[in-house]
C-alpha cells in the first residue's frame, strides 16, 4: 500500500468522509484490481474498481451483472 | 379337224384371259397400302441400335483379342524355355536369339544363311522366293538389334554354324515358326540373347485383378495409434493426457497422401487462480445480484472428451522408404463430455469477508461441433516391424486456432502419438 501514493490519498479522502468503506484486492480480467466499497448498511452502493495505477475501471450495467473476480478477494482496509 | 376347232376355242380364251385385267385388284393394293404405308427409311432407332451392337462387338474383340495373345505369347514363352524341348534339338541346346519376324513367312521352311562381314554387319541370304524373302538384298546389322551383339568374321566361327537348314531336328522351330526366327549364334549367347517378353504382357486377366487390387491396397494404408501429450492453455497448468484413434492414408502422389481418421482424446485443463481466456465461459453465479456481494472464482476446471476427425496432408520425404514424413493440416470435430468445474466464493462487502468456497458444475454432450479450428503439425518416424505392419512414432502438435467446445476455450496439445501401421504392401 505504500508503493501506491494514490491508494493512500484515497484512503486519506474515505476517511474524511465519515462512512463505513472497505478496501480489498483481487483479479479482474487477468490485472489486480482495487475494490472500494460502501458498507454502510442503509446504502446501495456499487463498488468501484481501480487499476494498480489508480484509474478507474469503468464498466458497463451489464458488466456489473457479471462481475466475476478470479482468484481470492483479500480486505486490505476498514474504515472505523 | 374337231380339235383343231376345239384348239383355237381354247387359244381364244386363253388369250381372253391373259389380256384379262382386274381393276378391283388394284385398288385393294391401294387400300392396303393406305392402311400400311410405305417406310420413307429405317427408323433412327435401327440406326443407333445398329451402331451400339457394332461398337459392343468391337469393344469385347478389342478386350478379347489381346488376352487370345497374351495366352498365346505365354505358351510360345515356356515352349521356347522347355530345357527338355532344348536339349532335344541340339541347335536349340545353347542360347539363341530370337528375333521376331514382322509377319508370317515360309522362313523356316526354306533355308536361309548368316554370314558376317568384317564390319560385324550380319548378311542373311534367303533362299526364299524373291516375292517372300523379306530379307532379300538386304543387310541387317546385329548390333542395332536390342539385346544382340555382332561378332566380326575373324572369330573361329564358321559360317556353317550359322546355318539353319530345314531338318527333322528342327521340327521344334517349325512350331514357333509363326512369327518367330530362331538364330543360331553360339557366341552370342554369352549376352544373354534371349529376348525376354514384358511381363505385364504375359501376365493373365486374374493376375492384373489381383494387381490392380494390390494397386489400389497401396493407395490406402490404416493405422491404429495412442498417444500421450500435454493439454495446453493460456493461464492453465499442462495436464498429462491420452488418446487413442484409427486413421487412413490415401495416396495422391508419389509423396504426399490425405490423412484422415477419428481420435479419442481426453483434454482437461485447470486455472487455479488464474482467468480462463473465455473469462469463465457462461458460468453465472446466483449470488452476483446480491447487493453488497461480490463473486470471486478461485479456480477454474475444464475435462472434455473430444472425438476428433484430422484432414491433414502427409508429405513423405522419401517415398520409397517412407521412413520419414511431415505432416500438416485441421482438425474438426465435437466433444463427447464436457465438464466445466467452478470454485467460487462470495465476498461480502459489507462485513469484508469471504464466504466459504462452493463448486459449481457444468457438463454438456456434443453440444458443438468445431470446425477446422485446430491446426494439426507432426513429423512421424517410421520402422519396420514385419512385411505388412510398421510402428510410427510421431511426435504432434496441435494448436488451437479458436475458441474450442461450448465454453470457447482456447487448448492445444503436444505430445507423442505410437502408430502401428498395417500396410498391404511393402511400402507403408
Amino acid at each position: 500500500m505504500n508503493d501506491l501514493p494514490w491508494l493512500e490519498q484515497e484512503i486519506s479522502r474515505l476517511i474524511a468522509l465519515n462512512q463505513c468503506y472497505n478496501i480489498s484486492r483481487s483479479t479482474y480480467m487477468k490485472q489486480t484490481v482495487y475494490i472500494i466499497s460502501n458498507c454502510e448498511p442503509n446504502i446501495n452502493y456499487v463498488p468501484v474498481l481501480y487499476g494498480c495505477d489508480g484509474k478507474i475501471l469503468y464498466l458497463s450495467a451489464e458488466d456489473y451483472q457479471n462481475l466475476k473476480f478470479s482468484g481470492s478477494i483479500e480486505l486490505i482496509w476498514k474504515s472505523n | 379337224m374337231k380339235e383343231t376347232e376345239d384348239q383355237r376355242i381354247a387359244a381364244k380364251f386363253r388369250q381372253v384371259f391373259d389380256d384379262f385385267e382386274d381393276p378391283a385388284s388394284n385398288e385393294g393394293w391401294l387400300e392396303l397400302r393406305k392402311k400400311y404405308p410405305e417406310e420413307k427409311g429405317r427408323p433412327l432407332f435401327f440406326w443407333i441400335s445398329s451402331a451400339a451392337a457394332a461398337l459392343i462387338l468391337f469393344s469385347g474383340l478389342w478386350l478379347y483379342i489381346p488376352e487370345i495373345n497374351q495366352e498365346y505369347t505365354s505358351s510360345k514363352i515356356s515352349r521356347i524355355a522347355d530345357p527338355e524341348r532344348i536339349k532335344k534339338s541340339p541347335s536349340l541346346s545353347k542360347p539363341q536369339p530370337i528375333v521376331h519376324a514382322p509377319s508370317e513367312s515360309k522362313l523356316t521352311k526354306n533355308e536361309f544363311n548368316l554370314s558376317l562381314d568384317t564390319n560385324g554387319v550380319t548378311n542373311i541370304k534367303s533362299a526364299l522366293p524373291e516375292s517372300e524373302n523379306v530379307f532379300a538384298n538386304r543387310t541387317i546389322d546385329i548390333s542395332k538389334l536390342s539385346g544382340l551383339s555382332a561378332i566380326p568374321a575373324k572369330n573361329s566361327v564358321k559360317a556353317d554354324e550359322y546355318t539353319l537348314s530345314k531338318s527333322s531336328q528342327n521340327t521344334e522351330i517349325q512350331s514357333i515358326k509363326p512369327d518367330t526366327m530362331v538364330l543360331a549364334i553360339g557366341e552370342i549367347a554369352k549376352t544373354d540373347p534371349i529376348f525376354k517378353p514384358n511381363t505385364e504382357e504375359l501376365k493373365l486377366p486374374e493376375e492384373k485383378v489381383k494387381n490392380s487390387e494390390k494397386i489400389r491396397k497401396k493407395n490406402f494404408s490404416l493405422s491404429l495409434y495412442a498417444g500421450s501429450y500435454i493439454n495446453y492453455a493460456d493461464g492453465s497448468e499442462n495436464k498429462v493426457n491420452v488418446g487413442a484413434g484409427l486413421s487412413s492414408d490415401f495416396r495422391i502422389s508419389k509423396n504426399l497422401r490425405i490423412s484422415t481418421g477419428l481420435n479419442l482424446s481426453k483434454n482437461s485443463l485447470a486455472y487455479n487462480q488464474n482467468e480462463p481466456a473465455n473469462n469463465y465461459g457462461s458460468f453465472q453465479s446466483a449470488n452476483a445480484s446480491i447487493i453488497g456481494n461480490l463473486v470471486a472464482l478461485s479456480n477454474y476446471k475444464a475435462e472434455l472428451l473430444g472425438l476428433d476427425i484430422p484432414l491433414n496432408i502427409k508429405y513423405l520425404f522419401n517415398p520409397e522408404r517412407s521412413s520419414t514424413y511431415f505432416l500438416a493440416g485441421l482438425s474438426s470435430g465435437t466433444y463427447l463430455s464436457e465438464k466445466y468445474v467452478v470454485e467460487q466464493s462470495n465476498f461480502n462487502s459489507f462485513a469484508g469477508i469471504s464466504a466459504a468456497a462452493n463448486n459449481q458444475e457444468i457438463s454438456r454432450q456434443m453440444q458443438d461441433f468445431d470446425l477446422m479450428r485446430t491446426l494439426n503439425l507432426s513429423f512421424g518416424f517410421n520402422t519396420r516391424l514385419s512385411k505388412k505392419q510398421s510402428l510410427t512414432i510421431e511426435p504432434f502438435l496441435k494448436y488451437p486456432l479458436g475458441g474450442l467446445g461450448s465454453e470457447n476455450l482456447r487448448f492445444g496439445a503436444s505430445g507423442i502419438n505410437v502408430k502401428l501401421n498395417f500396410n498391404s504392401s511393402k511400402k507403408p
